[in-house]
């Protein structure tokens, strides 16, 4: 992935009509690999049309080329979902067998029992996958234009476990989904921006745009990829629309069943690793935004309170900002608003 | 269907409504006794008498307040102004009181009356009779303004307009007088808004008001013979202008002409092209191209000003530009 400032440059020379840009936008097409048919060389749809046509014949003719298979050996790779192309014919010349692919599905199910085949792995070419692609350029994009500071700070959760020990059956009840403590980072990531709008800003150009709404993303892990989707207007809502929105984006998100829409909106990302042995990490912004919490494991730390060693419950969280537009003290106490309110949810959460 | 022309399907719709509605009246220069400077008033005087066919002093502010004031107390008057290029000396009537007057009452007193005009160069009538400036009306909140481009939509919309309870400022086209035009004999009445599309076709969308709707449809025809097909789409009604079938027709082509008689700056084509800009850039596949007059005061030599006006030349041009993009 080229920096920003590259792309720009290569863009400017690509002249395309409107409706040529959308189409190649919509297909991910790269307008600069396409020849312009019309006046002075510009982009017409229909070049974008034929651009499609000839890498699909060159894709399928090298398709062709590559696999030669027997019609048995191909029917049951169909019916089995085996991809013919990962598979070594030992047939006259090469060719795939019915036995090759019986092979490969005996090796499959090796796998899955446990016995991990090694060479499977390791010296192989994978191609990225789109959704791989996407998050190679986003996250490089970020990396490169937005310079990153980090802050860490210690918040005591024993009050906002307890809280949640303490109306989970009833909120179950009446909202038919169990209250998660993403559900309450979300809500008061959301309160804490209402007091740092800087939070919920992007840059634009020389400009500094700040989102009318804030909208809170919750980052999500699949197996092909990380997918964000966002809670919209999470200030405004009631931590019971809050968990039945989560709770339905994260099993939409599982099933590819996403909006593009819920996932661009969001202003502000919270990444959460608590399920695992993580103390704390750095999180690089979902751009274009400005600021990502990154949420460790909860641990026991032994505290004095008068005179007497106690165990208290400790998260470590993390927060990476854009120091183009927000600075370190502005971070800072961003980071100490937020800690307050988790450390005092009883008031935070009281819907004043 | 018999045929009449553009005039006489005026002069129709002119005769039943002053024979229908007692309100209805008549005001203007040379349109009594000289049944007007077309011939479009011809024959009214003497079927309908000096009392509702008046003809006026050369004062257009003096008799267009006149109408304004009797359309206030109930009455439909119908004034003909010469040519457009007279409708200056009447602007405070028409812009400040005609277009006003509803909206300054909260809505208690009414202006239910129609201004009738043309438009059109190419008559040798030089400079200041001969102007196409009809879309200084679309600018103004408060009037209706209509550009039948057929004799069937001449009558159509001016049965619709004199039923009309606001002001409406009815353009009609010097050329397009004696061109002829099947028209029922039933009456029947063209809703404002409501464009039609004069031509189907799947490449370019032409937008066209008046006589380049005929200058279009015969270039058209000459496209057609190349396999490019050209809709043609005639707002018929400048405001309120229906925006839907324009977007409707672009979206399936991707490619806009507008031609408009009218000088271009500013014109009709103007609105139309940033209508597109705003509402559907991403179906845009060529750029916009606009067929209108020259940026000059019409010329009185007969060469010049035949340069001077958009014809199937000029159209045939911007259909040959934007076959590159096809």
């Amino acid at each position: 992935m080229v920096p920003e400032a590259n792309l720009s440059k290569i863009k400017e020379g690509v002249r395309a009509v409107p409706a040529a840009r959308w189409k190649a936008k919509r297909e991910d097409i790269d307008l600069s690999l396409v020849k312009g048919s019309g006046p002075g060389g510009v982009i017409l749809p229909k070049d974008i049309e034929q651009f499609r046509v000839t890498q699909g014949a060159i894709r399928a003719s090298l398709k062709e080329e590559k696999i030669h298979a027997s019609t048995l050996a191909r029917k049951l790779a169909e019916r089995k979902r085996v991809v013919l192309e990962t598979l070594e014919g030992t047939g006259t010349r090469g060719r795939i067998m019915m036995a090759d692919v019986e092979q490969a599905i005996e090796q499959r199910s090796h796998r899955r029992e446990g016995v991990e085949e090694e060479k499977e792995w390791f010296g192989k070419t994978i191609p990225m996958t789109q959704i791989r692609k996407v998050i190679a350029k986003r996250m490089a994009q970020s990396a490169f234009t937005a310079p990153h500071i980090y802050f860490f700070t210690d918040v005591e959760m024993d009050r906002l476990n307890q809280l949640r020990e303490e109306i989970l059956s009833e909120f179950e009840k009446q909202f038919k989904v169990r209250i998660s403590i993403n559900d309450f980072l979300i809500k008061t990531v959301a309160l804490t921006i209402c007091e740092f709008p800087m939070l919920n800003a992007m840059v634009r150009g020389e400009e500094i745009y700040i989102h009318p709404e804030i909208n809170v993303g919750l980052a999500v892990a699949m197996e092909e990829g990380l997918i964000v989707p966002a809670i919209p207007r999470a200030d405004r809502l009631g931590l019971g629309r809050i968990a039945q929105m989560r709770s339905d984006l994260v099993e939409r998100a599982r099933t590819g069943k996403l909006k593009l829409e819920e996932i661009e909106r969001g202003t502000f990302t919270v990444s959460s690793l608590a399920q695992f042995d993580i103390t704390f990490f750095t999180a690089i912004l979902n751009p274009p935004q400005s600021g990502i919490l990154s949420v460790g494991k909860t641990t026991d730390q032994l505290a004095l309170r008068e005179g007497q060693v106690i165990v208290k419950r400790i998260a470590r969280l993390g927060l990476s900002v854009d120091h183009r537009i927000i600075d370190g003290a502005v971070a800072a106490a961003f980071l100490q608003s937020l800690k307050k309110r988790l450390e005092n949810p009883s008031f935070t959460f009281m819907n004043l | 269907m018999r045929e009449l022309t553009y005039a006489q399907a005026i002069n129709e719709a002119l005769m039943e409504n002053l024979e229908k509605d007692p309100r209805v009246f008549l005001m203007g220069e040379d349109i009594g006794r000289y049944g007007g400077i077309f011939q479009v008033t011809a024959g009214l005087l003497d079927k309908f008498g000096p009392e509702r066919v008046i003809d006026t002093p050369i004062s257009e502010s003096g008799f267009v307040g006149a109408a304004v004031g009797a359309a206030m107390t109930g009455m439909r008057p119908i004034v003909e102004i010469m040519f457009i290029d007279f409708t200056t000396c009447a602007m405070d009537m028409i812009v400040n009181q005609m277009a006003k007057i509803h909206y300054m009452f909260g809505g208690r007193g009414k202006i239910p009356m129609v201004l009738r005009t043309n438009i059109g160069a190419g008559r040798g009538a030089a400079a200041q009779h001969s102007q196409s400036f009809h879309s200084f009306f679309m600018h103004i909140p408060g009037l209706i303004v209509v550009t039948p481009s057929t004799a069937y939509d001449a009558k159509g919309l001016l049965n619709t307009a004199i039923q009309e309870e606001n002001p409406v400022i009815f353009i009609e086209h010097k050329k397009l007088y004696v061109t002829k035009g099947d028209v029922p004999e039933e009456y029947y009445a063209i809703p404002f808004g409501k464009a039609e599309i004069k031509r189907e076709g799947k490449d370019i969308t032409l937008v066209a008001t008046h006589a380049m709707v005929h200058r279009s449809l015969s270039v058209a025809e000459e496209f057609s013979k190349e396999g490019i097909e050209i809709e043609i789409v005639d707002p018929r009604t400048l405001r309120p202008l229906d925006k839907g079938a324009i977007l409707e027709s672009f979206k399936k082509t991707g490619r806009l002409i507008v031609a408009d008689e009218g000088p271009v700056t500013c014109g009709v084509s103007a609105e139309i092209s940033a209508i597109i800009a705003e509402e559907a850039v991403e179906y845009l596949r060529a750029p916009i191209l606009r067929v209108g007059s020259l940026d000059t005061p019409v010329p009185f030599s007969p060469p010049l000003e035949k340069i001077y006006i958009p014809d199937e030349d000029n159209v045939r041009e911007a259909i040959n530009k934007m076959k590159e993009y096809l």
